[in-house]
């Protein structure tokens, strides 16, 4: 009876599930001209369920007829309609960010973005998806409230360097915790992803959001999503190409046009004694009056770039598809530079039964890549503006020089064609996930994911190269990386007496890393067709090293809201990791924060211009653990002696080596006013200790440094984002935006006692109380009765250099790098960033336009240091301005008397680098769908043409300022792009 | 029905059993998962746990001697020789004048243009420190292991032994580059910090550096005590030959140190251990039976096999100071007629050595220089000879220098029986490379400048030079007054013609003399030392 009574009532419960599995609901989102809007998100009201539409605006989901159904999209307002068959839904054009969005922020299930409690930022990447770079980051410079995003160099496989809300350590890394599709990912493997296959990228912000990712998570987290199929979809087929240019920004202009010409430079050279004016004669006569601009040289135009992508997504009634395909080559603007990179990807997410979801990512890039290896100080490129302009780079019949004669040095393609170096990167990102869910409100979920690259490089000077002739050599590396990611977690989410809403998650993660490589290069080798390691029979060498780390954590997360206007969460996380000294394996984290959605409240009700208003407080720490491995050890590292293995004790290590600990509290306030324009402000203040720095020591003691847990930084600072609906109506929109970002830095604590600390051969100093400042020689001017250089003497006894004297009664002519460095009250890092632009259309015309800035950026512009010094570098080329020189008493000039050395390391080499930077331009035009229909089997076109750092404004007078570091030098350019593409759907 | 229980549809499903096992098998790991060790070396405390580790920590001692881990200022590099490998005897030719520089490389030594950044000063310093830190682990490691059990008491005093000669070793080097030589007032001016302890965590660092640099006095008393005591425990023979340290190693050293010291009967009496009192005109050492070779190219042709080495430092092919440091690569000639691609040709012999007139022209240790093949053809030492492999050994000792130390003490006691034994010394090591016509009859009129050139001929390019312009800054008949001047090279002619045998050219140094007095005759501690450092920080030599 019993059974009977068992089986029926599991009768029962399949019945009621096949009733409550209402069909499917489909439709199709269009804005106000009746385009289709593609990836807009469809949630069902007060749930977390949801879908987003495909290319063609269309989607389909699981709901209810008449259940309440939320539809938002970038740039367009919200809207809430009830489910019903085949909807047509008409969005309004709102703002440029993703009001409200469905989105996975730490772990568990999708959260709806209001009701999150964390700080997060959202921007879909449909607006990059066209950019010309091959970099998904490059594009993000200026967007993100508070990011700072810097690509230093113009190679085309240049990885992005980026930071939140300022320099969160002295020691370990700042760069932000990256997670693809909840899988941590490393900086490096984002150039060998597609940012066509990217739907959205969410910045966390604040403890609330980042703690519960632990030890990882100081600087923040990224979390990019990738793009998904819908279910009930139609095959779709997505096919764009881009084809463009790009050449260097800066170099021509600011440095090879202004050096002295042949004419200009011999006539220097004469003057300053050293050429006599019949060695001069006799070069003009021998090469022919050349006057060579060495830029043409040295650099490419017009360097072309390529892309192609197809895409194929759909689905059925329990499965959904994405699969892509990318190819995006570029070559560099220096010779042998060049990125050639095919990706794909595909995304599969399957319904087995109402109670288990699968899904599986395959994504992978294959790319072959060289960079160009002359750069720093190497007359090769970074200093050849050196060269002089009276030799040529071609004989009198026009043809190319191997050896420049004169110059006494080999041509750059010569160099690219016969010293070779090339990698090939094979990337992998396959994830997987199972979910069950045994009762409803219960999620059970195990995913697994791989962060795995392998990079082959290989390297050949020929045998024919003339510079070592018959004596080749050859290198081979191999380098291996695997990262493993499996996390397992529990979510219970439930309703109690309607007001109350909980949710409950705990979680079980672990990540091991292993790094494998090994090189070996011979070299001899005398026939260009026989370059093989084995045929070098000299120098031959191995090497080999592995590396590994691992991390194991539990982690749980408590949301509670009362009548959807005050939310709170509470998250907590226990890590431990290899990395950590035997006394310090493990340590806890913890976040609590607040929400208050006041706009709900009744005061507020009835303030019409009032559309939103949203305020939200956190508070809670995380750490940082990204140092090396093992540094916790001392360990004994091996060596050969005499024949026989040797053990030499290599680092001193440190039990107690533990995680550098950060507290965060931010303030957020988002509100919409007028319904035009949507603010978000963020305030936050951010304590760093117990830092992760590798301590100096006396050499005396046998180490030089020892990593450990000293001293304590805070950053404090506050960001906002405006975004204003100017224009909004039925066939036209202009939507401009700004964000601002400010940060202070201090560096509240030091090691040892210490009141600074100068960083050897930098330039950079941490000194208690101030920020991370540059120290150097201060320079006075030139005096104009003598004609010598003159600096300020700075104090003398202790900590000299990190004060600042400027006594015009106590001067020196005798120059001394660190005898006179002094406090610049420069700081190294920018305080200032942002970006501004607007999204416009007319009809079906868009012009998008996206600047950056960085303000209060400097660097040592090292080049200066051999471009302004004609004395030191007698015989080379020089800038112009050097003509500016003291000759004769009373003399007011720039540099001094031709027996001074012109440029010292001073501080005249520190420049402002701050700039402004038009980072993205886009204009195109939508085929109307009219036309199209015609057709019969297209869905969509557009054509556009689109440009990349088209401009910037800069007093920086090195090429690029956009370098992110202490120095620049021989940097090789951030390229201006331009392009034009096709984007058809069928 | 509230609860919509899912779970009794799928408890049907055999799906359950491989999703469970699923979840089950994805989360357990390993028990010590955060636990892991690094793959390529090994944690400090496995060291000292069995004899053949212990054998190993020694070996290593010996291979930072050879090879270290040379910093350019932005970071730990690849190993160059320093200290001993090669470094040593590199810079001590170019703090001297029978070599000229002709690259940038040496150009910061060779023309005293340093400072306490400059990298090949400051890495001397920072590896000399870091071998002492090795060396002191072996010690403590091996005495620990002695008292413990571990090693058989014998073993452990020779390794323990090892590690003290490498440590008074190095700080003689230390002595000899950054204070005043002993002769200053007998040792009255700043020594350097004498490092006993190992350091093998941050605790042990604090301990260490409140260390002061003493007195050079002080320092030359640790040094002949550890020698002592080297000297006492070390065997006579061990079965790896001249690249270990044996007995006679620490008997050889102390007749340089008590040199340096002008302790005159100091000397003659370690110098007698070795042979030297040996009146029969020719000299050989009843302890590990050194020798001279009868032909001056043996030691270097067979360099690890030599019965004349008493103590090398041994490279190899595998484990060299690499093209940025190994002797073949820095002091040979680019090419030579027997090899097109030999070193890198940043060094040459000084035309005023080589055309001196103390030096006669067959002497056969010219044998042991080369002319290079392509311009500029200057002459360079050969006796660094494996450019391929960059396999040869750094001579540290040789049983010449004991007889060329022992013959200067006696030659400067004076005395009959002592001049004539003096006599000798010399005899022995010049005779066996010089033709008969040029051999001595009879004493020379001032054998001590003899003696004194003869070091400056046979131990060409092994780096004797500055220690011995360092010891002899003061001294009342033969002093040398500070840093020699210099030819520079472009002085030089490319088609080599200032070397002649015939005409003996003298060029007029363009470097000029540095007197003992200027701030430059010493190095500066490195700056990262001192800034690291405040107790040296306020003890940094004057003028820096």
């Amino acid at each position: 009876m019993r059974k009977i009574a068992l089986l029926l009532a599991m009768f029962m419960a399949v019945s009621i599930i096949l009733f409550a599995q209402s069909g499917v609901i489909k439709g199709k989102i269009v804005d106000e001209q009746g385009n289709p809007i593609p990836y807009a998100s469809i949630t069902i009201a007060n749930t977390t369920t949801g879908v987003s539409s495909d290319e063609n605006g269309e989607f389909s989901i699981s709901a209810k007829i008449n259940q309440m159904l939320v539809f938002s999209a970038t740039g367009f307002q919200n809207k809430e309609v009830s489910a019903s068959q085949n909807m047509r839904v008409t969005l309004a054009r709102g703002s440029g960010v993703v009001e409200d969005e469905v989105v996975v922020v730490g772990y568990g299930s999708g959260r709806r973005l209001s009701s999150i409690v964390g700080t997060v930022d959202r921007i879909s990447a449909t607006k990059f998806k066209e950019r010309p770079a091959a970099s998904m980051v490059d594009g993000l410079q200026g967007q993100f409230p508070g990011l700072q995003v810097f690509t230093s160099s113009g190679e085309p496989s240049e990885t992005s360097s980026f930071r939140l809300h300022g320099v969160g350590s002295l020691g370990a890394s700042s760069t932000p915790l990256i997670i693809l599709d909840g899988i941590q990912v490393g900086n490096g493997s984002l150039v060998s992803l597609s940012p066509q296959d990217i739907e959205s990228y969410t910045l966390l912000k604040d403890a609330s959001s980042t703690s519960i990712y632990g030890a990882r998570a100081a600087n923040g987290v990224l979390v990019i999503t990738s793009k998904k199929g819908r279910f009930e979809m139609a095959p779709t087929i997505t096919f764009g190409v881009q084809y463009g240019v790009s050449n260097p920004i800066g170099v021509k202009e600011k440095i090879y046009d202004k050096m002295m010409n042949a004419e200009e430079l011999l006539d220097w050279q004469v003057k300053t004694g050293n050429k006599t004016q019949a060695q001069a004669d006799a070069i003009r006569t021998t090469y022919k009056n050349a006057n060579t601009n060495w830029y043409d040289v040295y650099y490419r135009k017009d360097a072309p770039y390529k892309q192609a992508n197809l895409a194929l997504s759909g689905g059925g009634k329990g499965s959904n598809y994405y699969i892509s395909g990318t190819y995006y080559k570029e070559d560099g603007s220096a010779w042998r530079s060049w990125y050639d990179r095919f990706t794909f990807r595909s995304n599969i997410n399957t319904i087995i039964t109402k109670w288990l979801k699968f899904g599986a990512t395959l994504s992978g890039g294959v790319d072959k890549r060289s960079t160009n290896p002359y750069g720093s100080n190497n007359t090769n490129r970074g200093l050849s503006p050196l060269r002089q302009p009276y030799f040529s780079p071609v004989d009198s019949t026009g043809k190319r020089y191997d050896f420049i004669p004169g110059v006494g040095a080999y041509h750059p393609q010569y160099l690219a064609e016969k010293v070779l170096s090339s990698g090939f990167n094979y990337q992998f990102n396959p994830n997987a996930y199972i979910e069950i869910t045994p009762i409803k409100g219960l999620t059970l979920r195990t995913q697994g994911g791989y962060d795995a690259y392998i990079y082959r490089s290989s390297g050949v000077t020929l045998p024919s190269y003339l510079g070592s002739l018959k004596n080749g050599n050859a290198s081979e590396s191999f380098d291996q990386g695997v990262q493993r990611t499996f996390t397992h977690t529990a979510e219970y989410g439930f309703n109690l007496k309607d007001d109350h809403d909980f949710s409950l998650l705990a979680g079980y993660e672990w990540i091991d890393y292993k790094n494998n490589n090994f090189s070996a290069s011979s070299a001899g080798q005398t026939d260009d067709r026989v370059i093989l390691l084995g045929a070098g029979p000299n120098n031959r060498s191995v090497g080999q090293g592995k590396t590994e780390y691992a991390y194991e954590s539990f982690f749980g997360r408590a949301t509670y809201s009362f009548v959807k206007k005050y939310y709170f969460d509470a998250s907590v996380r226990q890590d431990a990791s290899s990395r950590f000294g035997a006394n310090n394996k493990k340590a806890v984290f913890w976040s609590a924060g607040l929400m208050w959605a006041a706009k709900k409240e009744a005061f507020l009700q009835d303030v019409s211009w009032l559309d939103d208003l949203n305020i939200r407080f956190s508070y809670g720490t995380s750490g940082n653990s990204s140092i090396g491995d093992y540094q916790s050890q001392a360990l004994v590292g091996l060596n050969a002696y005499n024949g026989g293995t040797g053990w030499v004790l290599s680092s001193a290590g440190n039990p107690n080596l533990s995680w550098e600990e950060q507290a965060k509290s931010l303030l957020n306030i988002q509100a919409s006013v007028f319904r035009k324009v949507r603010m978000d402000l963020s305030i936050y203040n951010r304590d760093t200790k117990n830092q992760l720095v590798s301590v100096p020591q006396p050499y005396t003691v046998g180490f030089s440094a020892i990593t450990q847990n000293v001293g304590s930084l805070n950053n404090k600072g506050i960001d906002v984002r405006f975004d204003v609906d100017v224009i909004k109506n039925k066939i036209a929109f202009f939507s401009p935006y700004i964000t601002v970002a400010y940060n202070k830095n201090k560096i509240t604590e030091l090691f040892q006692g210490r009141d600074y600390w100068i960083i050897p051969n930098t330039g950079v100093a941490w000194v208690v109380g101030k920020p991370i400042t540059f120290i150097y020689p201060l320079w006075k001017g030139v005096n104009s009765e003598t004609g010598a250089p003159e600096w300020y003497l700075p104090e003398t006894g202790e900590g000299f250099e990190v004060k600042t004297q400027k006594d015009p009664s106590k001067v020196t002519s005798t120059f001394s790098a660190a005898g006179l460095q002094q406090n610049t009250g420069i700081q190294r890092y920018a305080p200032w960033s942002g970006g501004f632009g607007w999204q416009s259309g007319w009809k079906g015309f868009y012009f998008n336009v996206d600047f950056s800035f960085v303000q209060g950026k400097y660097m040592i512009n090292n080049d200066n240091y051999f471009f302004l010094n004609p004395n030191q570098f007698a015989g080379f080329n020089t800038k112009k301005e050097v003509t500016d020189y003291w000759q004769k008493p009373g003399d007011i000039t720039k540099y001094p008397a031709w027996k001074y050395q012109f440029m010292q390391f001073d501080d005249r080499l520190i420049e402002d680098a701050s700039f402004l930077r038009l980072k993205t331009l886009m204009f195109g035009y939508n085929l109307p769908s009219k036309l199209l229909n015609q057709t019969g089997f297209i869905k969509g076109a557009s054509i556009y043409v689109t440009g990349r750092n088209l401009f910037t404004s800069t007093k920086y007078t090195g090429p690029d300022p956009e370098v992110d570091s202490n120095l620049g030098l021989g940097t090789n350019p951030n390229t201006k792009n331009y392009g034009f593409g096709i984007n058809i759907q069928f | 029905m509230k609860h919509i229980f899912y779970i009794h549809h799928f408890l049907n499903r055999k799906y359950v059993l491989i999703v469970l096992s699923a979840v089950i098998l994805f989360v357990s790991c390993k028990k010590n998962f955060t636990e892991l060790n690094p793959l390529d070396s090994l944690s400090e405390g496995t060291a000292f746990s069995d004899p053949s580790k212990i054998e190993l920590v020694a070996n290593g001692m010996y291979q930072q001697a050879a090879v270290g881990v040379y910093d350019a200022g932005t970071g730990a590099g690849a190993g160059r020789g320093y200290p001993f490998g090669a470094a040593s005897i590199e810079q001590a030719e170019m703090r001297g004048e029978d070599m000229v520089n002709l690259q940038t490389f040496y150009a910061i030594t060779y023309e005293a243009t340093y400072n306490s950044a400059s990298a090949n000063n400051a890495n001397h310093w920072e590896q000399l420190y870091s071998l002492i830190n090795q060396a002191n682990v072996l010690i403590e490691g091996a005495s620990n292991a002695g008292k413990s059990g571990i090693l058989p008491a014998d073993v452990a005093d020779q390794y323990e032994g090892e590690g003290r000669f490498i440590r008074a070793l190095s700080h003689h080097e230390l002595l000899i580059h950054f204070c005043k030589p002993y002769a200053d007032n007998k040792g009255s001016g700043m020594g350097v910090p004498y490092r006993e302890k190992a350091v093998n965590s941050p605790a042990a660092v604090e301990e260490g550096a409140a260390m002061g640099r003493g007195t050079v006095a002080e320092a030359y008393t640790k040094i002949l005590a550890d020698l002592d005591w080297a000297e006492q425990k070390l065997p006579v023979n061990n079965s790896k030959g001249a690249a270990r340290v044996r007995k006679g190693a620490a008997i050889a050293l102390k007749t340089r140190i008590k040199l340096h010291m002008q302790d005159w009967a100091g000397v003659i009496t370690e110098g007698a251990k070795l042979g030297t009192d040996a009146t029969s005109g020719t000299f050989s050492s009843p302890i590990s039976g050194f020798i001279l070779e009868a032909d001056p190219e043996a030691p270097f042709k067979n360099y690890s096999s030599s019965k004349e080495s008493i103590f090398s430092i041994a490279n190899s092919a595998s484990s060299n100071g690499g093209v940025n440091g190994a002797l073949p690569a820095m002091l040979s000639a680019a090419s030579t007629a027997a090899s097109p691609n030999a070193g890198r040709g940043l060094v040459a012999i000084s035309p005023n050595f080589y055309n001196a007139s103390f030096w006669v022209t067959g002497d056969k240790r010219r044998n042991l220089l080369v002319q290079q093949a392509t311009d500029p053809k200057l002459w360079f030492t050969n006796k660094y000879w494996d450019y391929v492999n960059r396999a040869n050994w750094a001579p540290i000792i040789r049983y010449a220098e004991v007889l060329l130390n022992v013959a200067e003490a006696k030659a400067r006691v004076g005395g009959t029986a002592n001049l004539a034994s003096a006599f000798q010394l010399l005899n022995a090591v010049r005779n066996r490379s010089v033709p008969a016509a040029d051999k001595y009859t009879t004493e020379p009129s001032d054998l001590v400048l003899a003696i004194l050139n003869e070091r400056r001929i046979e131990f060409c390019a092994e780096g004797r030079r500055w220690p011995d312009i360092h010891r002899l800054v003061l001294d009342p008949v033969y002093k040398t007054n500070g840093i020699p001047a210099k030819i520079l090279s472009a002085q030089l002619k490319a088609d080599g013609s200032d070397y002649n045998l015939v005409t003996r050219p003298m060029l007029t140094p363009s470097k000029a003399a540095i007197p003992y007095t200027d701030y430059r005759f010493l190095w500066p501690i490195s700056s990262r030392e001192v800034s690291a450092n405040p107790v040296l920080r306020d003890q940094q030599n004057p003028g820096y």
